[in-house]
């Protein structure tokens, strides 16, 4: 090959990488704007509940006799710690992905009580839209998995039904496995949808799919991101459909590669019984 | 192996994770597919170890510990920082079964990326349990380096248990 040849392959290679240094370039100023304007719509989303909060409180302790206020604000101040501590939380996950810093940390846990509370813990946000959930349950009671993860998994995208179901509205939880030792979970809802073009962008970080969307259901747009994260990070997949007008259905599919008999074996039994074939290196 | 003068830690290392220590520690874990890659400096007693279920991590997604080739660096690192030297460190490596079919062989990719690597890094392989179509428990000895090993039998209820 000429020496000519060559400089014209280098030129080539050259100009390819820097399209692509443009590329992660543009990527990285689009993130970076993303992430401010994350910023300011968490403000947003701390400081609401913190304001009606401070102020029910104010209202307790001005008139501490009126038993009936104070009954009342006392539950509209859980609502508001309740989803204040949701958002905490999924900021305090998406810190711990980003930084590499979350594991899987797999116990026994039982799948059908940890749907449960979660209705349960759902139900003054879903009462207060008139929405019902219906679990249909095909699945053994007890896996090993993440049980932290699997709940802020299914919380958000419990949210997300909730959020984006018009009142009155069906939710439908579907837990159940497949041939290949996985547990299937899907949330089903029947509200707004995501159209065709939006889908790839759901994922993202920090993204609503408009200002719009933001302002008329609220939340800060990390959910999904988080949900896409921990769901990876338990070796497993999500699947989504989804049709404008018609509502979004989610699965996730979570190997469950681990019985609790193994991990709960005693080692030293383990090795010491002679029918087990035991092995030194 | 336990000694009884000396207070030793048990550890459960879940996948994903590496875990390293000068203490002595003796380090539990369940593998299939997945591989288990045990160095150790019996200089300096100090052993580690990672649990990685995918060859190689493609750029895309977390840098995470679930692929062999970040497992590998990390820990190799971490066993550095924590005063082992190189040259001292010995390798063993379990796992990479071939449980199911579908999988396409990722038991088999994963230990041939470990041993690369071992070899790019030129820790010697001292001993080693690959493949096969059953799992396998392992409680390593970080300060020993001795690796007990036993076969999971294919239980019926760890696949159709749903």
């Amino acid at each position: 090959m000429s020496s000519i040849d060559n400089i014209e392959e280098l030129r080539k290679d050259y100009a390819e990488l820097e399209e692509r240094l443009r590329q992660v370039n543009a990527k990285l100023l689009k993130s970076e704007k993303l992430k401010s304007d994350f910023l300011s719509n968490i403000k947003n989303e701390i400081n609401n509940p913190l304001t009606s909060i401070l102020g029910l409180l104010n209202q307790v302790i001005v008139n501490p006799d009126n038993v009936k206020q104070t009954a009342i604000n006392s539950s509209l101040i859980y609502n508001e710690v309740y989803a204040l501590n949701f958002q905490m939380r999924n900021i305090f996950n998406a810190a711990e992905i980003e930084a590499g810093q979350s594991f899987p940390e797999l116990s026994n846990l039982n799948i059908r009580h940890l749907v449960l509370d979660l209705i349960e813990s759902f139900k003054p946000l879903s009462e207060k839209k008139g929405i019902d959930f219906d679990l249909i349950y095909e699945a053994a009671d007890s896996f090993v998995s993440d049980r932290d993860k699997l709940e802020v998994i299914l919380s958000n995208l419990m949210a997300n039904a909730i959020k984006f179901s018009n009142s009155g509205a069906k939710v439908v939880i579907h837990v159940s496995g497949d041939s290949e030792s996985n547990l299937c979970i899907s949330v089903r809802d029947f509200g707004v949808g995501i159209e065709t073009e939006n889908m790839d962008k759901i994922y993202d970080r920090f993204r609503q799919l408009d200002t719009g969307t933001r302002k008329e259901f609220g939340g800060h747009g990390l959910g999904l991101s988080i949900v896409h994260s921990l769901v990876d990070i338990l070796d497993g997949s999500l699947e989504m459909e989804s049709k404008r007008g018609e509502g979004a259905f989610f699965e996730i599919r979570i190997p469950l590669n681990i019985s609790h008999d193994i991990l709960d074996m005693d080692d030293e039994v383990l090795f010491n019984n002679s029918d087990q074939e035991g092995e030194i290196f | 192996m336990i000694d009884s003068e000396v207070q030793i830690g048990k550890h459960y290392l879940y996948p994903s994770s590496i875990f390293v220590s000068a203490d002595p520690f003796v380090v539990t874990t369940v593998l299939g597919s997945c591989i288990s890659v045990c160095l150790f400096d019996t200089k300096n007693m100090i052993g580690g170890i990672n649990h990685f279920m995918l060859p190689l991590w493609n750029g895309e997604g977390l840098a995470s510990a679930k692929y062999g080739n970040v497992a590998m660096e990390r820990l190799i690192e971490e066993m550095k920082r924590k005063g082992a030297k190189r040259e001292n460190i010995k390798a063993k490596m379990f796992g990479g079964a071939n449980l199911v079919n579908l999988t396409m062989n990722v038991g088999e990719r994963n230990a041939e990326l470990a041993k690369k690597i071992l070899g790019t890094e030129r820790i010697e392989l001292i001993a080693e349990s690959i493949g096969g179509a059953r799992g396998r428990k392992i409680l390593f000895d970080t300060n020993t380096g001795v690796v007990k090993m036993r076969y999971i039998q294919q239980t019926h209820d760890l696949r159709h248990k749903i």
